[in-house]
């Protein structure tokens, strides 16, 4: 009986404790996503009109005024300056969309073709590819000074998107943009964040916006285990942590690096504030919602 | 240095910020030549809008019938509901009655629409880019509650 007694208990690995604590890091940002989709899918939606705004306005050559469209935009550049793109990364429902279809992707491919490893473009030519939404932003802001985007009225997969989040079907005159919108969909499926890395234009936006450098990743690259490249494996948007430092505006502040590191190199420079990831996040989401709130973008209040 | 990314975007966006001033100036005061046109052009209208009742009132002629009127149509993310006065002949008050599956950042936009109606008193006004069907929803409520005031 006394034997019972004198059992201790085994120190839990410091490897188990970082895979809990980077689900548990996963679970929280599922969670934040879902919350974000449900109160307020539009959010992008409104951003990227308050950019449509300001070129439509000088394309007719009036006055820039202050409206709820600007305020938008002011709101969602200003906490991306403050904050990195925590939107992209826990916010848009695009993103979302984009996280769901590429994770049910991985199942579907591991469980079901039991392939060893989920179908990816290659990673030499994502830097590429990451141009293409620049190009897509420029023509968007050209066709809208230019007084012509009734023209394109349909084609937009955004659109489609929004008439599904409101619960309703798109009518027939929606055809381009349902097909746009399922070519998306299919790019979902073959690699991670396909629409923010190559297409989206408000993340083309938030790319060259000046990030506040304590809302930036630090990675204490002398730590570093030689040879481990946990973080640059795990980064859905490809970006080379070791060499381009995380101050790349292609960082949309997942944090699934800093999950994955096994020596916790990274970390936000708020985090002697906050403690640990989970928190930050946590405080973020509920910034960004008083701020949805009160930018008009949630439907229910 | 450290922070190069950080200041090369801030430079470049004072840039940007500093374009935005001769423009919004320039663009101030072509509104303001317009707003001397308009305003003409809105004593013009309220003379023959004048005229107009004057002629009505003797002859009875208004299409609609005093009273309140409710209408509802398809907005963007559900129906919308108006409610309607007509004192006089005239359209005298719009107020929006259910438009809760509109987001309120459109609705901002679209409250000039309601201002145009009156001023117009009718329907045909144009609906706000970038708000297409939530404009387009309540132009067709007003519409229904038009209707229904038909006499």
């Amino acid at each position: 009986m006394d034997q019972q007694n004198e059992q201790v208990k085994k120190p839990v690995p410091a490897s188990v404790k970082r895979r809990t604590a980077n689900r548990n890091r996963a679970m929280v940002r599922a969670a934040v996503q879902v919350l974000f989709f449900v109160t307020m899918p539009g959010a992008f939606v409104a951003g990227f009109n308050g950019i449509k705004y300001i070129f439509r306005t000088m394309g007719a050559g009036s006055v820039l005024e202050i409206n709820s469209f600007a305020m938008v935009l002011i709101g969602l550049g200003g906490f991306t300056v403050l904050f990195g793109r925590f939107f992209c990364g826990y916010v848009c429902s695009f993103g979302a969309l984009g996280d769901l279809v590429y994770w049910l992707s991985g199942i579907f491919q591991k469980k079901i073709l039991k392939k060893r490893k989920q179908l990816s473009l290659p990673k030499q030519a994502l830097p590429v590819l990451q141009k293409l939404k620049y190009l897509n932003l420029a023509f968007i802001v050209l066709m809208t000074a230019a007084g012509l985007m009734d023209s394109l009225q349909g084609t937009s997969p955004w659109d489609v998107f929004s008439r599904f989040t409101a619960l309703k079907l798109p009518t027939a005159d929606y055809l381009p943009g349902i097909i746009c919108l399922i070519l998306i969909l299919i790019g979902m499926a073959v690699q991670s964040r396909f629409f923010c890395q190559f297409l989206c234009p408000l993340g083309a936006f938030f790319t060259v916006l000046p990030i506040m450098p304590f809302a930036v990743l630090h990675r204490d690259a002398p730590n570093c285990l030689k040879g481990c490249s946990a973080c640059k494996n795990t980064c859905p948007v490809g970006l080379k942590l070791e060499t381009d430092g995380i101050r790349n505006g292609e960082c949309i502040s997942c944090g699934k690096c800093t999950g994955v590191c096994p020596k916790n190199n990274l970390q936000y420079p708020a985090d002697v504030v906050f403690k640990n990831e989970i928190i930050y996040a946590l405080f973020r989401a509920a910034v960004f919602f008083a701020l949805g709130v009160w930018l008009g973008l949630c439907r229910f209040l | 240095m450290k922070y190069r990314n950080f200041i090369t975007k801030v430079l470049c966006f004072m840039l940007v910020f500093a374009a935005f001033v001769p423009y919004q100036a320039k663009a101030s005061r072509k509104a303001e030549e317009e707003a001397e046109n308009a305003a003409e052009i809105a004593e013009v209208e309220a003379a023959n809008r004048e005229v107009r009742r004057q002629m009505a009132d003797a002859e009875k002629t208004s299409p609609y019938a005093d009273g309140v009127y409710e209408g509802t149509a398809e907005g963007f993310g559900g129906p919308v509901s108006v409610e309607v006065t007509i004192d006089g002949g005239d359209i005298t008050e719009i107020r929006l009655l259910d438009v809760s599956g509109e987001d309120p950042a459109y609705l901002m936009q679209v409250e000039s629409l309601l201002d145009r109606m009156l001023q117009t008193q009718g329907v045909d006004v144009d609906t706000i880019s970038g708000a297409t069907f939530t404009s387009k929803g309540l132009i067709n409520a007003v519409t229904e509650a038009l209707r229904k005031a038909l006499k």
